[in-house]
């Protein structure tokens, strides 16, 4: 499979596709360009997603494509106490970014899509039409977050794996 | 959702979220699992022309009276299990 940007480097945009390694931080409009297997070990505290948003004003367009994470609920998903997360897709401290399916996030130890974090506040975020599925903790949670748009997106048998952890859909 | 103001939640579908096991301690009687949360100071979101069913919980409001200000309607809520 072809991958044009790993290794969390500067993705100057474009097509994403294959296996990722190391956290994609996206710096422009961005597309996946077919699925995408992620395999981003933990390794920092905190969040540690396959992709996150690094700029504001920028889209990432799933383009019907598949972004899979490493565990299977309830196997392998995160615990409370857990100082170091899988998630799908992050946005935290931004403005003004959007992801946009149809496209499918599934398969991460905490959340499919994070926006926000306590001191991380996100604004004028939206999701659209994107499918979360099977994650261990939410399909998508958002903290902090303000002025957004979430529509249209289906969240499907989330949250099997949430560890005591008050979790769902969204 | 936690702690999220003035957003807009709408068209959405949540359908077969949640563990009936997880709880927030072991004396708890109900999940605390859901299709759709709001927690924190969750406060004028709107909530609009969702779908919500087969959750272990539909529609969760928590925050300890918190969450505020919000418009809930025209949504299905339906078929969502007790724990």
């Amino acid at each position: 499979m072809d991958l044009r940007f790993v290794c969390g480097a500067r993705a100057q945009a474009n097509d994403i596709s294959g296996t990722i390694n190391t956290t994609l931080v996206l710096y422009n409009d961005s597309e996946l360009s077919g699925d995408v297997t992620c395999n981003v070990p933990l390794s920092a505290t905190g969040a540690n997603p396959c992709i996150s948003f690094g700029a504001d004003h920028i889209t990432l367009r799933l383009n019907g494509h598949t972004i899979t994470g490493p565990v299977t609920p309830p196997t392998g998903c995160s615990l409370p106490s857990d100082h170091m997360f899988g998630v799908g897709i992050a946005v935290l401290d931004r403005s003004d970014v959007k992801i946009e399916g149809p496209g499918i996030i599934q398969h991460f130890e905490r959340w499919g899509i994070l926006v926000g974090l306590t001191g991380h506040p996100n604004s004028e975020v939206t999701v659209k039409k994107v499918t979360a599925h099977h994650n261990c903790w939410s399909g998508m949670q958002t903290f902090s977050t303000t002025e957004s748009n979430f529509e249209e997106n289906v969240f499907t048998s989330d949250s099997s794996g949430s560890n005591e952890a008050g979790c769902g859909g969204t | 959702m936690v702690s999220g103001k003035n957003n807009r939640v709408r068209l959405n579908t949540f359908y077969g979220n949640g563990s009936a096991t997880s709880k927030d301690s072991s004396s708890a009687t109900n999940s605390n699992n859901f299709g759709l949360g709001l927690f924190g100071a969750s406060q004028n979101n709107l909530l609009e022309k969702n779908k919500i069913g087969g959750n272990i919980n539909g529609l969760y409001l928590g925050g300890g009276g918190k969450v505020t200000g919000n418009i809930i309607r025209r949504n299905v809520i339906l078929g969502n299990p007790p724990a």
